[in-house]
């Protein structure tokens, strides 16, 4: 009987020590469900028993480098043979329980450390024992354990979402902004500028030639002097009402057709 | 009826071993208890108070109802307050046992306000739950590709356990719960046969390919269980000794067996190997 007792104990102190430093992850989603994963890295060829946190969904049992190993389940215990290192991952639905909005975890029989990821948006209110370590994660929270049961209670808040507008109605937005840009460029393109007496005699002279004529003739109709028509001409072309060509005889002026049917000059 | 002085002393070294062993598992556990003294993790549990009171404030305030949840909180901030002024005497545990009651008002608050996670997020939740075991399969089949393994039935079940969730994806983006929910069971009972499948791998491989991949995983368990063997050799050269006479023919015979492409010979020989190192060592 002591000897029994001996052994239940020594085997007790030492499994966390064949087993290395067994590390558990449990990732909790918004529905209760998680995912979780049991790295046990042995310290020589052992025989590994785990204790699953519940019923998995799916199970994949395999070695250090990815190869799946042949394992014995009974319940949710897990026997598997390990040489190097045993990473088991499963899924497990309803691990953390809901009550009146306040999500509660309850994980006992573990060994090492032990990573709990809450869900985005999970408000912490109870935990026990105090984590060794707490970081936001991915919006959500990390906890860090090292001890052999983790409880932790938490909601999860969503912020109300702001409805996106449906495809169509973000269409009808763009098409108004864009009617509304176009009208805008095209008022401030076409505005009629106010012209001197000059200019607009310099674009009745073109329209009287057929929409155009040389900067010389223009000096000649008007009687100005070079620099005056030069300066004028410059200014109707900044307007864009006109254009201006060189040619071997001199500039060439021609009025802008455009602008033609939207001005009327004396 | 007196005991042989053989048996009492015996029984002597029992005895001491025994408490030995109970000084060990005493001091282990009173590690245990002390944790939540640690300074840093009460300032932790400090600061993840206030965060939780900010938002249970701000959400009551957002529903209406900030004077009602206003008067429980007010309880336990004084709890809290109470706490800060052990912690700081350096009553650490006292504290703890404080801000315990406080999270536990907190949480009644929390519940007062009744934040359910809407029907939406909760399959989302699952869409995202399950996508992660897939893409995890996928990097798995991809290494098992790399060495060989005939991997095309898990692939083609992954690739059809994306499609459904990206269909649940696409039904819940417009609106159709009940839709989304019937992909994302499709998704789940796929995915359950993709794990299957890939557990029954080794079954499935082809003899020609058989070998290469038998030696293969021989070599690296060859190489592995010798390392570890020297290594335990240079802290005990008996136990090593030990090792060496009953492992190094087992390691001949995995190598055998991987030459002859026989799985069952090679899955028994490498649980003796585990079992031979397990036996020694407990000896």
């Amino acid at each position: 009987m002591t000897r029994a007792i001996l052994c239940a104990l020594i085997a007790v102190i030492c499994v966390p020590l064949v087993l290395g430093q067994p590390e558990t992850t449990i990732i909790l989603y918004a529905d209760g469900s998680a995912s979780v994963e049991h790295k046990v890295r042995v310290d020589y060829p052992h025989i590994v028993r785990i204790r699953l946190l519940g019923d998995p969904i799916y199970l994949l049992v395999l070695s250090g480098d990815g190869r799946p190993l042949p394992f014995n389940k009974s319940g949710l215990d897990l026997t598997v043979e390990v040489i190097d290192e045993v990473v088991v991952s499963y899924d497990v639905e309803g691990l953390a329980r809901e009550s009146e909005g306040v999500w509660s975890l309850d994980v006992k029989g573990l060994y090492g450390k032990t990573i709990v990821v809450l869900p985005n948006g999970s408000v912490l209110v109870y935990f026990e024992p105090p984590p060794e370590y707490l970081e936001a994660y991915d919006s959500g929270l990390r906890l860090v354990f090292n001890s052999s049961y983790v409880t932790l209670e938490y909601f999860v808040y969503e912020e109300e979402e702001k409805r996106p507008l449906p495809s169509i109605l973000w269409l009808a937005v763009v098409a108004v902004i864009v009617t509304s840009a176009a009208v805008y460029v095209w008022r401030r393109r076409w505005k009629r500028p106010q012209l001197t007496e000059e200019e607009k005699a310099i674009l009745s002279f073109l329209k009287s030639r057929g929409g155009w004529a040389y900067q010389s003739e223009i000096r000649e109709f008007l009687g100005l002097p070079t620099t005056t028509v030069w300066r004028r001409v410059k200014r109707l072309e900044e307007l864009g009402l006109v254009s201006i060509e060189k040619t071997p005889r001199g500039n060439k002026v021609k009025i802008k057709r455009k602008m033609a049917l939207f001005h009327s000059f004396p | 009826m007196w005991a042989s002085p053989a048996c009492c002393e015996s029984m002597r070294r029992e005895a001491l071993a025994l408490l030995a062993i109970a000084l060990i598992v005493l001091s282990a556990f009173s590690m245990i208890a002390a944790q939540p003294q640690e300074c840093p993790r009460l300032k932790r549990a400090f600061d993840t108070y206030d965060r939780a009171k900010e938002k249970i404030l701000a959400i009551a305030e957002k529903r209406g109802v900030l004077d009602r949840v206003k008067e429980i909180v007010d309880k336990a901030d004084a709890l809290v307050e109470e706490a800060r002024s052990l912690a700081e005497q350096g009553n650490y545990s006292e504290a703890w046992v404080e801000l315990k009651q406080a999270f536990g008002i907190l949480r009644a608050a929390a519940r007062r306000l009744k934040v359910s996670v809407p029907v939406k997020r909760r399959i989302l939740a699952g869409i995202r739950r399950v996508f992660r075991f897939l893409n995890r399969l996928e990097r798995v089949v991809e290494r098992l590709e790399n060495a060989s393994y005939p991997v095309d039935t898990v692939k083609t079940l992954i690739a059809k356990a994306k499609v459904n969730l990206l269909s649940a994806k696409v039904a819940l983006d417009n609106g159709k719960i009940k839709e989304a929910a019937k992909y994302l069971r499709n998704a789940v009972a796929i995915s359950r046969d993709a794990a299957r499948a890939l557990r029954d791998l080794a079954s499935k491989i082809p003899k020609e390919k058989l070998k290469d991949i038998l030696v293969n995983y021989a070599h690296s368990i060859i190489e592995h269980v010798k390392e570890k063997i020297k290594s335990i050799a240079d802290k005990d050269p008996e136990l090593g000794s030990k090792l060496e006479e009953r492992v190094l023919p087992l390691l001949d015979e995995l190598e055998r067996a991987a030459h002859e492409g026989n799985v069952t010979e090679f899955l028994r020989i490498r649980r003796e190997i585990v079992r031979a190192f397990a036996e020694i060592i407990r000896e």
